[in-house]
């Protein structure tokens, strides 16, 4: 399997108005095709995914040592 | 021990403990939800502001007889044939062939005709019907319909062969042979498909209210422009399609253990493989819904380890 | 009379007690939760439902303007575009979600249910945004359409669910298949709320007598346990 990453640049037909409607870009290899905007959002996903499990968060230190009735 | 000599542990029940008897700390639930929605709300209508939404034209049937007119022409001939997919799809449009089996059973038969359509009739010969003033098209109309079927199919055939022959399918460059009245037929298809009035026709001539797209679909999916267009967009079954979205836009990300069966044998490569793809992935999701019961799979994620990194900031009596 | 007497008589007692005894007192809207609950990777479960109310309003707007609405208006196909952007958000939290109860295995300690309302809210999630692609009455409803059809009537049931019937599947987006994930995600999380998040693999609460102050002595750990018991799926 190749392990070059190709792009591709796919003149589609214009759709609508805004920013991602002209041209899509796909990235190759081997057998996977996949959209550069799908790319991305993986991405992001991975990344966020990452940072939750390894950004502190802020926390209260008082800690009840018991279960409370909480609810007035 | 138990009974068959394994470590008791193996065999003991669920202990986790319950989590209500656990020290707690303060923490607002409803501030957190507003918090959540405020900043998911501008995360979305800045979303929206900016990359907006694709909105890609349906594909008219003018709009195709417009386009490639060779292609329109080609399908009415096919589908007077009974060469074209709808024409031999099977269940639940006929019965031309018994379609797709999962292993030895045929699911797709067992699901009956229950959308009877024929391909040439529905499709073709009943909107051409309608056309009056046309002395040409009412004599090739009354030809057709004194014709046995196997001579229909017989010149219909001729003609689809005859026009797949000449260079790029135009009806002018097609040699002369036994083709009937097909060519008038097929013809007077590309006219009618041009006024605009064929989906009108074909969803709602007898019901005035049309929600149903049925006939105008399977006509336009027996084409080759609606996949020529969108396999430009890179949304055809071996190109990840059902991932992808029209532009640049991002599309299902979800889907891509579905599709991905598609772009690998043996599925890329069977006649079977949309019933193999579905069962696959049924039982892949049965495996998800059902994890808690699963073992091995059950106990990866204690193995894996990532929980660490979750409770890490545990008090020393509550870290294993 | 008590309500064990009133019990046998009254449905209404019955369904009273039922419903207290679904959730812990105190616990449909605690002040405070379990101090192990300290990780960011526990505000997906909120931001998919934040996500989830979006994708709802934004489908009130644009069911307001009727199913061809948005092609014309451009205050319809703003709301066309936050219905998209709030799914694809909806989808990345409630995945990243799944991920994080995954490697926590959260369906431990009579959570099972919790997990299959989820799972299967997904894929009813999935069901929704397919019947969503097929509404949108443009080029990618014909062409999704065409193409999904195949799946369908491969296995037998393409002539129960239409794929080629706006009409048909308009009315599931819209209608029956909301229904269907409102009700999971109501389901799961009353179950949340039920059972309190998940504690951490081996995890023990503190002996009731030795407590006072946020030191806590070390107690015995008991054996690692081996996931859920089948036979502990929660009521």
């Amino acid at each position: 399997m190749s392990t070059a990453v190709a792009v591709s640049l796919i003149n589609a037909v214009p759709s609508a108005h805004g920013l991602l409607s002209r041209r899509a870009y796909f990235l190759h290899w081997g057998v996977v095709q996949i959209s550069l905007a799908n790319f991305i959002i993986i991405v992001l996903m991975v990344v966020l995914f990452v940072l939750a499990l390894i950004l502190p968060f802020p926390g209260g230190k008082a800690v009840k040592s018991e279960e409370k009735r909480d609810e007035q | 021990m138990s009974h068959d000599g394994k470590p008791a542990r193996r065999r003991r029940r669920d202990q986790t403990p319950d989590a209500h008897r656990f020290p707690t700390r303060p923490y607002d639930l409803v501030k957190e939800f507003v918090i959540a929605v405020a900043v998911v709300g501008v995360l979305v209508a800045v979303l929206a502001a900016v990359f907006s939404s694709p909105d890609r034209k349906a594909i008219t049937l003018e709009n195709w007889a417009n386009a490639d007119p060779n292609d329109v022409v080609a399908t009415a001939a096919g589908e007077l044939a009974g060469t074209t997919t709808s024409a031999g799809y099977g269940a639940p449009y006929n019965r031309a062939s018994d379609g797709q089996k999962l292993g030895p059973l045929p699911l797709q038969r067992w699901g009956s005709v229950r959308i009877p359509i024929d391909s040439a009739n529905d499709l073709v010969i009943e909107p051409l019907s309608t056309v009056t003033g046309d002395p040409a098209l009412t004599l090739a109309l009354r030809t057709w319909h004194s014709a046995s079927p196997d001579q229909q199919t017989k010149w219909a055939g001729n003609y689809s062969d005859a026009l797949t022959a000449t260079p790029d399918g135009n009806p002018s460059q097609v040699k002369p042979g036994d083709y009937g009245p097909v060519p008038v037929l097929a013809a007077r298809f590309l006219t009618l498909a041009r006024t605009g009035g064929l989906e009108g026709l074909l969803t709602s001539r007898h019901t005035f209210y049309a929600t149903d797209q049925t006939k105008p679909l399977l006509l336009l999916a027996d084409g080759a422009y609606l996949e020529d267009q969108a396999r430009a967009d890179h949304l055809g079954g071996d190109q990840w399609g059902m991932m992808n979205e029209t532009g640049n836009y991002p599309g299902q990300p979800w889907m891509w253990l579905y599709t991905f069966w598609y772009q690998i044998k043996p599925f890329s490569t069977s006649g079977n493989a949309d019933a193999l793809v579905w069962a696959l992935m049924a039982v892949l999701t049965l495996g998800l819904i059902l994890l808690p019961f699963i073992p091995g799979l059950r106990s990866l994620p204690r193995h894996l380890g990532v929980h660490r990194l979750i409770w890490r900031n545990q008090t020393p009596a509550q870290r294993p | 009379m008590s309500s064990e007497q009133h019990a046998t008589s009254s449905w209404t007692v019955w369904l009273r007690n039922h419903i207290k005894r679904t959730v812990p007192e105190g616990q449909w809207l605690p002040d405070r939760q379990p101090a192990y609950v300290r990780s960011w990777i526990y505000v997906f479960g909120v931001a998919t439902l934040a996500a989830f109310l979006f994708v709802l309003a934004s489908g009130l707007a644009l069911a307001v303007g009727g199913a061809a609405w948005w092609h014309t208006s451009r205050v319809g196909h703003f709301f066309n575009s936050m219905h998209l952007w709030s799914t694809e958000l909806f989808f990345v939290f409630m995945v990243i979600h799944l991920w994080g109860k995954f490697f926590m295995a959260a369906w431990r300690g009579k959570r099972a249910l919790t997990w299959i309302t989820g799972a299967v809210a997904f894929v009813g999630s999935i069901a929704t945004a397919f019947t969503g692609y097929l509404s949108q009455t443009n080029f990618d409803s014909q062409w999704i359409s065409t193409q999904a059809k195949d799946g369908l009537n491969s296995v037998g049931v393409g002539a129960l669910f239409n794929v080629l019937n706006l009409g048909q599947m308009l009315l599931w987006h819209i209608v029956l298949l909301p229904l269907v994930v409102g009700v999971l995600v109501v389901l799961h999380v009353i179950l949340v709320r039920r059972h309190g998040v998940v504690p951490p693999f081996d995890a023990q609460p503190p002996e009731p007598a030795a407590l006072a102050h946020t030191e806590l002595p070390e107690t015995a750990m008991q054996a690692p346990t081996d996931g859920a018991d089948p036979a502990q799926v929660a009521r």
